[in-house]
């Protein structure tokens, strides 16, 4: 369980994160969502010790994270960052069994292949396992690296904007695999998502931020308002409901 | 979802699949004409070699069993080179005077090959590693221009020192001199690398910007301190700058050997290497120590770089050659076979070139010129190429 508490981080004069304080809950997808520059990615990156903060402390499990020794906390947090590009050439196989280093430390054994062989399956890329991961398209990458990901076997998973770059079908998928993978799973899975209908349809718990400050953490359903949403992304909209689900209009509105 | 992996499944044979049947007997036809009247001989060995080497690039070990079979010819040709006549001379009339030539050849032959050898590991280790954690291939410590730092201190021990307390250089000879160039460069590199240690990757370009700087202002402090200098004092300095592979700082070789192995077992294990060339965060993210771990990296390739210096004098462009041929040789990203390719490459490199030195052109040339020389141009290469992937 991940635990905030008056974290803030300032780039120069400008604070990123303003005495941000909430509580993760887990076993669910929680979107992180917001405008941009309000600090969700910033937030993720403190959470997954990849930036430090200037002052306020991140809690795991109970314990202030930088207690955690790195070889300890990678087998309990796993960290998909934004943008990867990667500058070796490898085969996707082989990206996803760096997610078995933190238990193996690079000595593979059968119960590491068996797992790889999991999360390969899990994105649908055991038929292409061998293929060069520069040889492939936007969607396939994001698959590979989530695969990644999911081998390392931790409780909980953070995301940075995995959905970036990617067309409707292809960040349909990812959410519809993570969703199915939680609710199979039970693990906690933190998401920066910046559509805030991919956040509704699939998340249990919506976290809002907006120029570094928390203003929301509620329910996914609570938070498709049309004043909710105005305040948080400064933005027209309205919300239609179909299907019995709400979505958001904001497009020409 | 699974419509998708039908059609991947399906991309990977041919596009022509539709009716193979029908396609086959023109096809074969096709390609029975063109090599009607039989290709030329060089374009049938050129395509074997090819398929040599592709196959030679799925087995890595293989390939680096070739290479060394390959150096160790290259090492025992310099040694024995135009002696074979001695030996039998001295089979066929027992005269001591043919063995004492062998004796007195093979002893002055030695020391370079020892050279070669800890010089290559040197070089290639600290220019992977040192990639490894920039993320940068173009980028190694002595085109950084480290060397430029060691000949500083060189210049001002004696500068500072010479006209005073003359006694003081005499101290400062081999291996307390080596120690302490070790210790000032090591102190160098890591103010240099500071930004490195925060800022992960983004740190390269400052990285590069500081130290050009740095070894410019290096360089020209050295030149002028050179030009106050008296003659005489120029004289020792001049016996540091020109250490070279014919002729290596031999009071300094045991030392070299012992901090280049300790550097080496210091060294964190090829699957970390390898973990940390996905990144600073993703290894961060695996359970990576990034800041400790680069910090040791970057004390270990300052310690090499120091201990190749001493020994042979600066060689700028060899890391860059050796580190870059062996990546395009290999194609594997594990450092368990990058680092020994690397430390080969760069060996059979001086190796060749010594040879060429020693025994051809007879000392007409020095091996750095040829090095850099071809170093360069796959330099300029290498830019280019750069260039044309990122356009």
């Amino acid at each position: 369980m991940f635990e905030i508490k008056n974290v803030t981080k300032a780039y120069g004069t400008r604070k990123v994160l303003d005495n941000v304080s909430l509580t993760f809950p887990t076993g669910k997808i929680t979107s992180l969502v917001g405008s941009n520059g309000a600090g969700k990615s910033t937030l993720l990156s403190v959470m997954a010790r990849f930036l430090k903060q200037d002052s306020g402390s991140v809690y795991f499990e109970g314990k202030n994270i930088n207690e955690y020794k790195n070889s300890e906390i990678a087998k309990k947090v796993a960290t998909l960052r934004q943008n990867n590009t990667i500058n070796i050439r490898l085969k996707i196989r082989e990206l996803v069994a760096f997610g078995r280093f933190p238990h193996s430390r690079g000595r593979l054994n059968k119960d590491d292949e068996k797992i790889i062989d999991r999360a390969l399956e899990w994105l649908s890329l055991t038929h292409m396992q061998n293929k060069f991961i520069d040889q492939l398209s936007g969607g396939e990458r994001q698959r590979a690296f989530i695969a990644m990901i999911i081998a390392q076997d931790t409780d909980h998973i953070l995301l940075d904007e995995p959905l970036n770059n990617l067309d409707m079908k292809h960040s349909s998928a990812i959410m519809r695999t993570l969703r199915d993978f939680v609710d199979q799973t039970q693990k906690t899975i933190i998401i920066v998502v910046h559509d805030i209908n991919c956040a509704a349809g699939y998340s249990e718990e919506i976290v809002a931020l907006k120029d570094g400050k928390l203003v929301l953490q509620a329910p996914a359903n609570e938070i498709m308002q049309e004043s909710v949403i105005g305040e948080v992304f400064d933005v027209k909209c309205k919300i239609v409901e179909t299907g019995g689900r709400r979505m958001c209009v904001y497009h020409n509105v | 979802m699974h419509k998708n992996e039908v059609n991947l499944a399906n991309d990977e044979t041919s596009p022509l699949d539709t009716s193979p049947n029908a396609l086959e007997p023109s096809n074969a036809g096709l390609v029975e004409d063109n090599y009607k009247d039989e290709p030329p001989w060089f374009k049938r060995l050129f395509t074997r070699f090819k398929a040599f080497t592709e196959s030679l690039q799925k087995r890595p070990k293989t390939l680096l069993i070739l290479l060394s079979v390959f150096l160790l010819i290259l090492l025992v040709a310099y040694l024995f080179y135009g002696l074979l006549a001695d030996v039998f001379d001295y089979r066929a009339t027992g005269d001591e005077f043919y063995l004492n030539i062998l004796r007195f050849s093979l002893e002055n032959r030695y020391p370079t090959i020892f050279a070669i050898i800890i010089v290559a590991v040197c070089v290639g280790y600290s220019t992977v590693i040192f990639q490894t954690v920039t993320g940068a291939r173009i980028l190694t410590p002595g085109v950084l221009g480290f060397e430029n730092v060691y000949m500083f201190i060189q210049t001002a021990l004696v500068f500072l020192m010479a006209s005073q307390f003359v006694g003081v250089v005499y101290v400062l000879e081999g291996n307390a001199n080596y120690a302490f160039s070790v210790v000032l460069m090591v102190i160098f590199s890591l103010l240099v690398f500071l930004p490195l240690l925060t800022r992960g990757s983004k740190g390269v370009f400052i990285l590069l910007l500081v130290g050009i700087i740095l070894s410019t202002l290096f360089a020209s402090l050295t030149s002028y301190m050179m030009l106050l200098i008296d003659p005489n004092d120029f004289d020792i300095i001049q016996g540091r700058m020109f250490a070279s592979f014919t002729n290596p700082n031999l009071s300094v070789m045991i030392g070299a050997t012992v901090a280049a192995v300790l550097a080496i077992l210091f060294t964190p294990s090829t699957r970390v290497l390898d973990v940390l060339s996905l990144g600073r965060e993703n290894a961060i993210g695996l359970g990576i120590n990034h800041k400790i771990v680069v910090l040791r990296i970057l004390v270990i390739v300052s310690i090499l770089v120091a201990v190749s210096t001493v020994l042979v004098g600066p060689i700028m462009f060899l890391g860059l050659l050796a580190a870059n041929l062996a990546y395009q040789l290999i194609k594997n990203f594990r450092h368990k076979y990058t680092i020994p390719a690397a430390i080969l490459v760069a060996a059979i490199f001086v190796a060749l070139g010594q040879f060429l030195i020693y025994h051809i052109v007879t000392m007409q040339m020095q091996l750095p010129v040829i090095i850099n020389l071809v170093g360069g141009v796959y330099f300029i290469f290498l830019l280019l190429r750069e260039r044309k992937k990122s356009a």
